[in-house]
């Protein structure tokens, strides 16, 4: 069978893309894209932790179905705002969203 | 049955009166002054009980306590409480006393305003100078014209405060018979503070006038650094026992668990309250001044109650001034302020303010009696005292009322025109003076003994010298005023009796002044029910009871000092010009005495060129120092560097991520190096 | 590395292709292709879902993700026109990202080689005990069936996770409408 370590070992590669993905994008879809990656990252781990050491209940599956659920929402979310920017600003990139600053 | 414990109630009820005044004066019937008569009546009749129930099986329920939880914060704890001794019910009684006297007064006096100015009178109230204006223009000349000529010409109008003087009473009340239940030392300065402040609001009742204003002012900031020291002493002496009930304090005290040094200074401190409230050499410049606010209030508070809190305090702590050793130092001070204001009241020319002197001056007694470690003579002279002294203020006003003037230049003869207020004053000043039988002697007598028994015959006869002034002040105030031919024959004219609201006080007051002395004798105090004479149960624990005896050599020495300087008074002024000429004789130390002794000057000169030059100095470092350098300095610092450090926000999101996976990293660092 | 197994073998490809896919999505100079390199990571992920007995999940990540979510993405790209960008798609802090994600895998790797997983993994499911299969997440109903996960998934979700479940679809609601708002754009406004 697959030794378990394997598995969060391709969990930590994913996480480790999307987060390099969230740092390195500056278009706002793409972030997005890499989130979902790094989402996907967890879930795998939530499953494999179930399946390999607490088989019952089914607390991890469960788990990654609201994970997925919130994913799902953010998206949705985000895409709108997204949106809102392109609108505004006329820009997808959120380097020239900077009014947060001083 | 009212019981010593339940004596609470006695402060209780003028509080009451006083919220109900405060708010409602204004819709309240006749503006409220029944309410506050009837408040303080209810308080008089009260403090009978307390009184009937202390001595019943005499001394069983004293002193009586009651007391409630007011402050807790871990160690720190504060009650809420009252002691009830001898001396206390003393002062119980004077202050209902003269309280219900002084309010029923008003009810006649204050009706109007005296002594007003045409201009001040058209300030107050446009309306009746609109209403007078009928009369044509000529309304402002005739005033000025009167004005010009004489100084009663200054009319009265209706009081628009009236109410609020019957509330401000009503709070005095409550504040001053608290000051004297009090069993701690924070809730004694607590209500300590609040007659302050009703003798700031009553001194500067007629705040139209300037005079008034700064009078007012003066008591307030005089009386307030006595204060600050009484805090100061009051605070040391809790940081060494912990704890501010009085008789714990005294009790530390007296078996010396206080370092000596350490008791002196505190106890330094805390006399300087006295000496500010009870008007002592040198904070007592405000006293003469406080005379502008409205008569009874002098009567009530300047003359019979607030003004001896100070003595009353000092009584109450003597055992601790005793273990300080500073008795010497409290009866030097207060045989300089005696015979000082008894000096000065020989000069002045304002009737209300030869009674303020007097009243210093016998507030120094009263402290020199504490000084020879006598609370009985103290605490009976300030009972006969308050009597006296009230009767004597309120007959002033009761001149002031019928003359509209307090100058006594050109009173003179009032005793055919006012028959009662002539009477009850002369009897009241024969008690001042200390002649027999009469309730002055009776407490200077007691005095005189305790000075001759513990201070020593120097003493005495400054004392006895004290008594001589006492004499020739009395009799020139007395001859001024009522006896002799008037001098001004408008004034007396038009002068009339004050209305039975105003004599009935009068006559109650004059028959105390007479037979307040006797309970000092044994036979007297049995029959009244006491367990003696007065000198028998109004003392300290640790003084020894001692039955009042008649000295005959004492009672003559004092009767005839007395006697002597009314002499010396009569005889100046038996033919009509000796006075004159006797003060032009000695220019230098007339005109010394005229301006008292240049106090209020000296302390201008002090105010103003060195007070101000050391606070230019502070007020230049506050500026420069501690202002732009401290405060701005350190402002401007931190405003620097956020200016520059706020460039590290650039406003971009993947900066902020970045941050956080920095922040992951060095977590994730943290934890391997410190696991493995 | 001893192979013990075809389920190995495929895993391990997966994993391979899944990898390379997701640093195709992070790296690829074209939105669309990022977002097809996405779609194709999540399905190999699915692919070892159904290695790890979770057929269920595995289904509900190609639909939800692989369909909807994917889609959701392509219609941004398209409102957006955002391949009309301006400048580059990867943004001034590209190089400390490589380097920030490369200490994140070796942490993570780290991690997980230290950590004793051998006295917290059930008998039943170390590699050398059970040579074939992950054991199914089964466990027997009341009445003595066995149960799939999608029993199981179902069984714990409305009964021991029945509160968040309810919390989760009102989160799906107001996700909704805070969309829609946030989308709909002013009266006047031309988009």
């Amino acid at each position: 069978m697959i030794p378990m370590e394997h598995v969060l070992i391709l969990g930590a590669a994913l996480f480790a893309i999307g987060m390099y993905g969230v740092l390195a994008r500056r278009n706002a879809v793409l972030i997005l894209l890499s989130v979902e990656l790094m989402l996907n990252a967890v879930n795998l781990n939530l499953i494999a932790f179930n399946v390999y050491l607490r088989p019952n209940p089914a607390t991890g599956m469960v788990f990654s179905v609201f994970v997925i659920v919130i994913a799902a929402a953010e998206a949705g979310l985000a895409l709108a705002i997204i949106l809102r920017l392109f609108r505004n600003r006329r820009t997808a990139n959120v380097d020239e969203a900077d009014l947060l600053k001083w | 049955m009212i019981g010593v414990e339940h004596a609470w109630i006695i402060p209780a009820i003028p509080l009451g009166s006083f919220i109900i005044l405060a708010l409602l004066h204004n819709v309240l019937p006749r503006k409220g002054d029944w309410l506050g008569v009837l408040a303080i009546l209810t308080s008089f009749a009260l403090v009978w009980f307390v009184v009937a129930d202390a001595f019943t099986n005499y001394p069983d329920h004293l002193p009586g306590r009651e007391s409630l939880e007011w402050i807790e914060a871990g160690r720190f704890r504060v009650d809420l409480g009252i002691h009830v001794d001898e001396v206390a019910i003393v002062m119980l009684i004077v202050v209902t006393t003269v309280a219900l006297m002084v309010n029923i007064y008003s009810t006649g006096y204050m009706q109007e305003r005296h002594g007003l100015t045409a201009e001040e009178q058209r300030r107050l109230l446009p309306a009746t100078a609109a209403a007078h204006g009928g009369h044509g223009d000529t309304h402002g000349d005739a005033g000025h014209v009167e004005s010009s000529g004489h100084h009663e010409t200054a009319s009265a109008v209706p009081e628009p405060r009236y109410g609020w003087f019957f509330a401000v009473l009503s709070l005095f009340a409550f504040a001053m018979l608290t000051l004297v239940l009090a069993d701690n030392l924070l809730l004694m300065f607590a209500a300590w503070e609040l007659v302050g402040v009703c003798s700031f609001f009553l001194i500067g009742f007629y705040w139209e006038r300037r005079s008034a204003a700064e009078a007012a002012k003066k008591a307030f900031i005089t009386t307030r650094i006595g204060d600050v020291g009484m805090l100061i002493g009051i605070i040391m002496l809790w940081k060494a026992t912990g704890t501010f009930h009085i008789q714990t304090v005294l009790h530390a005290a007296e078996t010396g668990q206080i370092g000596h040094t350490y008791l002196v200074i505190s106890a330094l401190f805390l006399l300087m309250g006295p000496i500010g409230k009870s008007a002592q050499v040198p904070l007592h410049v405000w006293l003469p001044d406080a005379m502008e606010g409205p008569t009874p209030v002098s009567a009530l508070i300047h003359a019979a109650t607030m003004v001896v809190a100070g003595v009353y305090l000092v009584a109450r702590m003597l055992p601790l001034f005793e273990a300080a050793d500073l008795l010497r130092v409290i009866l030097t001070m207060g045989m300089i302020t005696a015979v000082f204001a008894s000096i000065v009241a020989l000069a002045q020319t304002d009737l209300k303010k030869v009674i303020a002197y007097s009243t210093l001056s016998n507030l120094g007694i009263m402290m020199v009696a504490l000084g020879a470690g006598s609370v009985t003579a103290a605490m009976f002279h300030l009972m006969t005292h308050a009597f006296f002294k009230a009767c004597l203020f309120l007959g002033a006003g009761s001149v002031i009322h019928a003359t509209h003037t307090q100058e006594m230049g050109p009173l003179g003869g009032l005793w055919k025109k006012m028959p009662i207020t002539g009477t009850t004053f002369i009897i009241a000043a024969l008690a001042n003076a200390g002649i027999i039988p009469l309730a002055g002697f009776w407490s200077k007598d007691e005095i005189l003994h305790s000075i001759d028994s513990h201070a020593g015959v120097v003493w005495f006869v400054i004392a006895l010298v004290w008594v001589v002034l006492s004499g020739m002040y009395t009799a020139r105030l007395v001859g001024y005023t009522f006896l002799g031919k008037p001098r001004d024959q408008h004034i007396y004219s038009h002068a009339h009796e004050s209305p039975f609201a105003m004599t009935l006080p009068l006559i109650i007051l004059g028959a105390l002044s007479i037979v307040a002395g006797f309970p000092i004798l044994h036979e007297v105090g049995n029959s009244l029910g006491l367990p003696g004479g007065i000198s028998e149960f109004l003392l300290t624990p640790g003084e020894h009871a001692e039955e009042f005896h008649f000295n005959v050599g004492l009672a003559t020495a004092g009767t005839l000092s007395a006697l002597l300087g009314m002499f010396i008074t009569g005889f100046l002024m038996a033919s009509p010009g000796r006075m004159a000429r006797f003060t032009a004789a000695i220019p230098g130390p007339y005109n010394l005495v005229k301006n008292k002794f240049y106090f209020d000057e000296m302390y201008q000169w002090l105010i103003d060129r060195v007070i101000l030059v050391v606070a230019y100095g502070v007020a230049w470092f506050d500026r420069h120092v501690v202002n732009d350098t401290g405060v701005d300095g350190f402002s401007s610092l931190l405003n620097y560097t956020g200016f520059r450090l706020k460039f590290a926000q650039t406003g971009k999101i993947p900066n902020y991520a970045l941050a956080i996976v920095i922040g992951v990293l060095t977590l994730a660092v943290i934890a391997f190096s410190t696991n493995s | 590395m001893q192979i013990h197994s075809t389920e190995q073998v495929v895993f391990y490809l997966l994993a391979v292709v899944a990898v390379a896919a997701a640093l195709g999505v992070v790296f690829a100079q074209d939105i669309i292709h990022s977002a097809l390199f996405l779609v194709v990571t999540l399905i190999l992920t699915a692919g070892v879902y159904v290695l790890l007995s979770a057929e269920f999940l595995s289904l509900v990540q190609v639909l939800v993700y692989g369909g909807g979510v994917s889609i959701l993405v392509m219609f941004a790209v398209m409102i957006t026109r955002v391949r009309d960008a301006r400048g580059p798609l990867d943004g001034a802090q590209k190089p400390i990202a490589i380097v920030a994600g490369l200490a994140i895998v070796t942490v993570l790797v780290l991690m997980i080689s230290r950590t004793e997983w051998q006295q917290a993994i059930p008998a039943v499911n170390r590699p050398d005990e059970s040579p074939v299969r992950v054991q199914r997440v089964i466990t027997q109903t009341d009445k003595g069936q066995l149960m799939s996960d999608t029993d199981a998934i179902g069984h714990d979700l409305f009964t021991t996770f029945a509160v968040p479940f309810e919390v989760a679809s009102l989160v799906l609601l107001v996700a909704l409408v805070g969309a829609i708002y946030l989308a709909r754009g002013e009266e006047d406004e031309v988009t």
